[in-house]
């Protein structure tokens, strides 16, 4: 066992529910209600030291349960280590905010929101990144249709009926 | 109407028309709104190679208040649509519109939910080329073919408003 999982599992114990060292980074999992004890545990105490907070991704399993499984992947300038720490969610769960941890985290759960749909509770501006605001749907859900939900009439109002041009 | 037997050769006679379409015609100055690979086609066709300047339309302006052709190279998406249109709308007249290559003209190979499916959807089109990318020949062309299309307008018959109704 690498130190850094080892200093992992003494520090939080049973929280973590499991890990995985085969492949690196190497990652744990925890649940969602624990995850912002451990991210900021995982900020600011020396053995540690994720300084920087390199992405947040949503991975949707349709038709299993939990839904959802949200990544986190870090990075520690100090230590020169990374690690992916993943939570599982249900469809109608959510995660904690992390931009109090790190203020990157902002922009990354506003995608997770956009694209996923997983609510993030406690983010101070909580609105679309990518699509318009009037987009409906979260597009990297599974069950969403690679065209959209919105008809084609009513995608460019209100310019969207057609004309040639006369001279 | 007998003013060169007067007058010689110091004076030319011809129509308004023609006058005013030859040099809109061959004085284009293009805006060029490049979102994608197009517009890497379009730099080829610019470039020494190619040579857009002989047929009139090398001075590029990254101003829309400034330029009278609009040259609209590469994908747009649906989040893009209001600033194309707003960048359309702040253009003088007159006022041409060239969609360059297939997703401008379609959505080409993105028919998906943020792609907007043909340009002509929030502004009227002039001359549409084909080709993902197509080659700088074919954007020649479309001038070419914009300049004939120049020449046959009046300016006395006033252009339609523009905006999409």
């Amino acid at each position: 066992m690498s130190e850094l999982i080892e200093n992992i599992k003494n520090k939080f114990g049973g929280k973590i529910i499991s890990t995985q060292e085969e492949f690196r980074p190497r990652s744990v999992k925890v649940a969602a209600a624990d995850l912002l004890e451990i991210m900021t545990a995982l900020k600011n105490e020396e053995p540690f030291q994720f300084d920087q907070i390199l992405d947040i991704a949503g991975v949707d399993f349709l038709n299993q349960k939990p839904r959802f499984l949200i990544v986190y992947i870090l990075l520690s300038t100090a230590k020169n280590h990374r690690l992916i720490v993943e939570t599982d969610i249900d469809e109608l769960g959510s995660v904690p905010s992390l931009t109090g941890v790190w203020c990157g985290a902002d922009w990354f759960e506003r995608e997770l929101y956009d694209m996923s749909g997983v609510k993030v509770n406690g983010h101070p501006n909580l609105k679309r990144i990518l699509m318009s605001e009037d987009f409906e749907g979260h597009p990297l859900r599974k069950d969403f249709p690679v065209r959209g939900t919105t008809p084609p009439e009513k995608r460019y109002a209100p310019w969207d009926k057609r004309r040639t041009r006369e001279y | 109407m007998g003013l060169e037997e007067k007058l010689g050769d110091s004076i030319f006679t011809t129509q308004l028309d023609a006058l005013v379409n030859w040099s809109r015609k061959n004085s284009l100055w293009p805006m060029p709104f490049g979102t994608a690979c197009c517009a890497i086609e379009f730099m080829a066709a610019v470039g020494t190679r190619f040579d857009l300047a002989r047929f009139g339309a090398e001075a590029m302006r990254f101003s829309p208040r400034q330029s009278d052709l609009l040259l609209v190279a590469g994908t747009i998406s649906n989040k893009m649509g209001p600033v194309l249109k707003k960048i359309y709308d702040q253009m003088a007249e007159p006022k041409w519109v060239i969609s360059m290559g297939s997703c401008a003209t379609s959505g080409g190979i993105f028919d998906s939910y943020p792609t907007l499916q043909g340009i002509d959807t929030i502004i009227p089109v002039d001359v549409y080329v084909t080709g993902c990318p197509p080659r700088p020949e074919a954007l020649i062309d479309a001038i070419m073919q914009l300049q004939e299309i120049i020449k046959q307008e009046s300016v006395r018959r006033p252009r339609k408003a523009m905006s999409i109704k």
